[in-house]
C-alpha cells in the first residue's frame, strides 16, 4: 500500500465513569490533547472518519455530536459503525487515494450512559437467539468453556492470563482501574476474568512523513450465528493476520497489542494471530485493561504507535474486533521508520 | 486510480417486505447486482454495508446481515451516516477502490422501515441533542419545515409550486419498478393533504420503505458498461440546527460546497449543460426547489419556474430524478445508494422506460445527518 503514517495518537484516561463529560466532550477532550502533543490545528486536517455506535451513544446518527469537535464543518467527514481499527482501513483509504493529505480519526465509547447487557442482547439474532437472554457476556462464557474443553485445560488457565493482563494494566496510568471480583460472572469465566465496560476515547492524525507507518492491514468477518463457528477456534482472526503480514511484508512482529474481551481470548487470539511466546502482548494491559467501546482497538493501534515511536521494537501488531466473540476481526502491521 | 461503477441491483421497494427477513432482503439486491456486473461473490474483494440501527432496534445489524451481503470470510465495513449512509456508502467503496486496496467493492445499504412500525421519525428525534434540541426538533419533518419556511419567506413560493415537484416524481416513478409509490398525484391532491409540519403537507414529503440496493465498483471493469466515478465530494455541517441554519451557514451551505468540489474533480465550469440527468436527494419538495439552485441547475429563487417550464422532466433538458425520487421510494440506508445506482444505470444506459436519451454525465446527491450533503458525478469516461 502507499505509505500512510501516523503523525500523533492520544487517548483519555479509561474509567467506570465520566459523569463530568458526555460523549461530545470526550471526543472534544481526545482531540484537543492530540492537537496539543503534535502541535497541530484544525486547519491542518483535510478529512475525518469518526468510530462510534448509535445504540451505544442512545443517538441515532450520533456522530453528528461529532462534527464541532472534529472540526468536520466545510470539509468531507464519514463514520465507520464499527470499532475503531476498522475506522481506520477508511481513513488509511482516503489518504491513500491521493484525495486527501490529513485525515483525524476518531473513536469514542460510554458504556457508562447505556446498559451495555441489554445493547449487546438487541445485537443478537431478533428471531432465535434474543428471547434466550443471550449477550455478550454469556456468549464469551461459551467461548470460554469450549476454548478450554477443546484443549483439555482447566479454569486455572484463564485467571492466569487474567492476572497477567491485570498486573500490565496496574503500569499504564489510562488503564480503568476496577475492583473486579474472582466471582462466577458468566460460566467458566470470573468476573476478573471479562472486560470492563469502560469511558474513553482515542484519536489518531494520519498523514505522511510520521515516525510509525501502517504497513498493511488484513480484516474478515465471520459467519453470525454462534452455532455456525467452532468457538473454541480462532475463526477468521488468522485470515485477517495472514493478510496483513503478507500486505506488510512483515513475518514476525516485536509487540502485540490485541482486543481481548476475555482473558480466554487473551489466549486464543495470541494462538489465532500466530504470535511466538518472545513477542511481548498487550504491554499495556489490553482490553482487560480498559474496554472503551468502539475506541478499543483504535487504542491498541495508539499504544502499539507509541511504544514504536519511543524505539520499543520496529514492527507491531494492533488489534481490533467487532461483534460478539470475534464475528469480525481487524489486524493492522506497524513499522517504525528508519 | 479510476473507479468504475459495472453492477446495480436494488429490491422493488415497498411499504412494508413481511416475506423476506433483513439478509433475504439483502440478498435479492446483491443476487441482481452481481448478475448485472457479470461476476460471482468471489469477484468481490471487500464489502461495505450500511443502516441505520434504530429504526428496525437491531445493533450490529451488519453482522447479523453478513449472510445476506455475502460477506462471510470476506473485508466488512460498515458505514452508517443517517441519510446520506447510502451515498456514503458509495463514497467509502469508492475510496477503497481508489486507494488501491481492492479491486473489487461492493456496497450494500438497506432499510425495513416497517420494522418500526410507524415510528420513523421517533428514530429520527433521537438524532438531536438530549437535552438542548429534542424538545423542539420532532424528527425529520420538522427541520425540514423549518428550511422549507425560510425558503417560502425567501421567496414567496406557493405551495402549488412546491407540489409541481412531487407530481413529476410520481410520473417518473411509474416508470420505475422498483418504485415504491407510483400512483399520480396532482397539485390540487398535493395542497389538499394533511399539514404535517408547516408548510409541509403528507404528499410534499418522501415515504418510509422497505427495500435494498447493491453497487459494485472496481478499477478493472474490463468491457463490462461502465459508470466512471468523476468527481466525489462530501462537506459536513455544525451539530447544532441553530448553527446550521444561521450565520455563515444555511441549509443548502454543504450542498453548494460539495457540489463545487466534485464539479472541480470533474473538471466541469458549466455544469447546467454538462450534466445530463439529476438524481437528487430531495426528502421533501421544498427542499428539491431550494437544492436545485444550490446545485447550481438555476438562479436563486428560479426552480419553481425550472420545474413548470418542463426541463426537470425525462425528456426536458435537465431531467430530475427519472426515477420518482425519495420523494417515491425511502429505504433510509438504502436511499443515497440507490442515487447512485440510477445516476450509473442512466450512464451506462440501462435505465429502461425512465432511461434518459444520450446521457454522458450523470450526478447523484446525499443528504442527512445536521443538513451535511455527498455529491458524485458519474461519466460514461474515466
Amino acid at each position: 500500500m502507499k505509505p500512510v503514517s501516523i503523525l500523533g495518537v492520544a487517548q483519555t484516561k479509561h474509567c467506570a465513569r465520566r459523569d463530568d463529560a458526555n460523549y461530545m466532550e470526550l471526543a472534544f477532550e481526545v482531540i484537543q490533547d492530540l492537537f496539543r502533543k503534535t502541535g497541530w490545528s484544525h486547519d491542518r486536517v483535510d478529512t475525518i472518519i469518526s468510530a462510534s455506535s448509535d445504540f451505544w451513544d442512545g443517538r441515532t446518527i450520533s456522530e453528528i455530536a461529532i462534527q464541532d469537535p472534529a472540526g468536520a464543518p466545510g470539509k468531507s467527514a464519514s463514520k465507520v459503525s464499527m470499532d475503531g481499527a476498522f475506522a481506520l482501513i477508511y481513513a488509511a483509504a482516503r489518504i491513500a487515494s491521493g484525495a486527501f493529505k490529513t485525515c483525524l480519526v476518531v473513536a469514542h465509547g460510554k458504556a457508562s450512559e447505556g446498559e451495555p447487557r441489554a445493547i449487546a442482547n438487541a445485537g443478537f439474532d431478533p428471531l432465535f437467539q434474543r428471547p434466550i437472554g443471550i449477550d455478550d457476556h454469556t456468549a464469551l462464557g461459551l467461548q470460554a468453556r469450549r476454548f478450554l474443553e477443546k484443549r483439555g485445560m482447566l479454569g486455572s488457565v484463564l485467571a492466569e492470563a487474567a492476572a497477567q493482563s491485570a498486573a500490565a494494566a496496574a503500569k499504564n496510568p489510562n488503564a480503568h482501574r476496577r475492583a473486579a471480583k474472582h466471582v462466577l460472572a458468566a460460566d467458566p469465566l470470573h468476573e476478573d476474568e471479562i472486560a470492563p465496560d469502560s469511558d474513553g476515547a482515542c484519536a489518531l492524525l494520519l498523514g505522511e512523513g510520521g515516525p510509525v507507518e501502517l504497513a498493511g492491514f488484513g480484516c474478515a468477518t465471520d459467519a453470525h450465528q454462534l452455532g455456525e463457528r467452532d468457538l473454541g477456534d480462532p475463526g477468521v482472526l488468522p485470515r485477517a493476520s495472514l493478510e496483513a503480514h503478507r500486505m506488510a511484508g512483515v513475518r514476525e512482529v516485536d509487540v502485540a497489542e490485541i482486543h481481548d474481551a476475555s482473558s480466554a481470548q487473551t489466549l486464543l487470539w495470541r494462538e489465532g494471530l500466530g504470535l511466538p511466546e518472545r513477542v511481548a502482548l498487550n504491554p499495556s494491559g489490553g482490553a482487560m485493561g480498559a474496554q472503551p467501546g468502539f475506541a478499543t482497538g483504535l487504542v491498541r493501534v495508539a499504544e502499539v504507535c507509541e511504544r514504536l515511536a519511543r524505539g520499543e521494537g520496529r514492527t507491531g501488531l494492533a488489534h481490533g474486533m467487532t461483534g460478539f466473540v470475534g464475528q469480525a476481526h481487524c489486524v493492522w502491521i506497524l513499522r517504525r521508520r528508519s | 486510480m479510476n473507479v468504475a461503477i459495472i453492477g446495480c441491483g436494488q429490491t422493488n421497494h415497498r411499504s412494508r417486505r413481511l416475506d423476506v427477513s433483513a439478509p433475504e432482503l439483502i440478498d435479492e439486491a446483491v443476487q441482481l447486482a452481481l448478475s448485472d456486473a457479470r461476476i460471482g461473490p468471489d469477484g468481490i474483494d471487500a464489502i461495505v454495508v450500511g443502516n441505520m440501527e434504530h429504526f428496525e432496534g437491531i445493533h450490529l445489524s451488519d453482522l447479523w446481515a453478513v449472510e445476506g451481503t455475502g460477506g462471510v470470510g470476506k473485508p466488512q465495513i460498515k458505514v452508517a451516516t443517517g441519510g446520506t449512509t447510502g451515498s456514503s456508502l458509495a463514497q467509502a467503496a469508492y475510496y477503497l477502490v481508489a486507494s488501491g486496496f481492492y479491486r473489487t467493492v461492493m456496497a450494500v445499504g438497506w432499510e425495513r422501515l416497517s420494522d418500526s412500525e410507524g415510528e420513523t421519525t421517533t428514530g429520527i428525534v433521537t438524532a438531536f441533542d438530549p437535552i438542548y434540541e429534542r424538545p423542539t426538533l420532532a424528527g425529520a419533518v420538522s427541520g425540514l419545515a423549518i428550511l422549507a419556511c425560510q425558503y417560502q419567506a425567501k421567496f414567496k413560493t406557493r405551495a402549488e409550486d412546491a407540489a409541481l415537484v412531487v407530481v413529476q416524481a410520481r410520473e417518473n416513478a411509474a416508470r420505475n419498478p422498483h418504485a415504491h409509490l407510483t400512483k399520480p398525484v396532482t397539485v390540487a391532491d398535493v395542497v389538499k393533504s394533511p399539514l404535517l409540519s408547516s408548510p409541509i403537507r403528507y404528499l410534499d414529503m418522501c415515504p418510509t420503505s422497505d427495500g435494498a440496493c447493491a453497487v459494485v465498483f472496481t478499477s478493472d471493469p474490463g468491457d463490462r458498461k461502465s459508470a466512471w466515478a468523476r468527481g466525489v465530494a462530501s462537506r459536513h455541517n455544525h451539530t447544532y440546527l441553530g448553527d446550521v441554519a444561521e450565520g455563515s451557514a444555511d441549509f443548502k451551505h454543504t450542498l453548494k460546497l460539495a457540489a463545487a468540489e466534485a464539479y472541480r474533480l470533474a473538471g466541469m465550469s458549466n455544469p447546467r449543460k454538462e450534466i445530463d440527468v439529476v438524481e437528487m436527494y430531495e426528502p421533501c419538495t421544498w427542499a428539491a426547489l431550494d437544492w436545485a439552485e444550490a446545485l447550481g441547475l438555476c438562479g436563486p429563487g428560479e426552480a419553481a419556474g425550472l420545474w413548470a417550464s418542463g426541463a426537470t422532466r425525462l425528456d426536458g433538458d435537465i431531467p430530475v430524478n427519472p426515477s420518482g425520487g425519495v420523494l417515491c421510494t425511502n429505504p433510509i440506508g438504502a436511499t443515497g445508494l440507490v442515487r447512485v445506482a440510477e445516476a450509473a444505470m442512466q450512464v451506462r444506459g440501462i435505465a429502461g422506460a425512465r432511461q434518459v436519451d444520450g446521457v454522458e454525465t450523470a450526478m447523484a446527491t446525499g443528504f442527512g445527518g445536521s443538513f451535511w450533503n455527498e455529491v458524485m458525478i458519474l461519466g460514461a469516461k474515466p
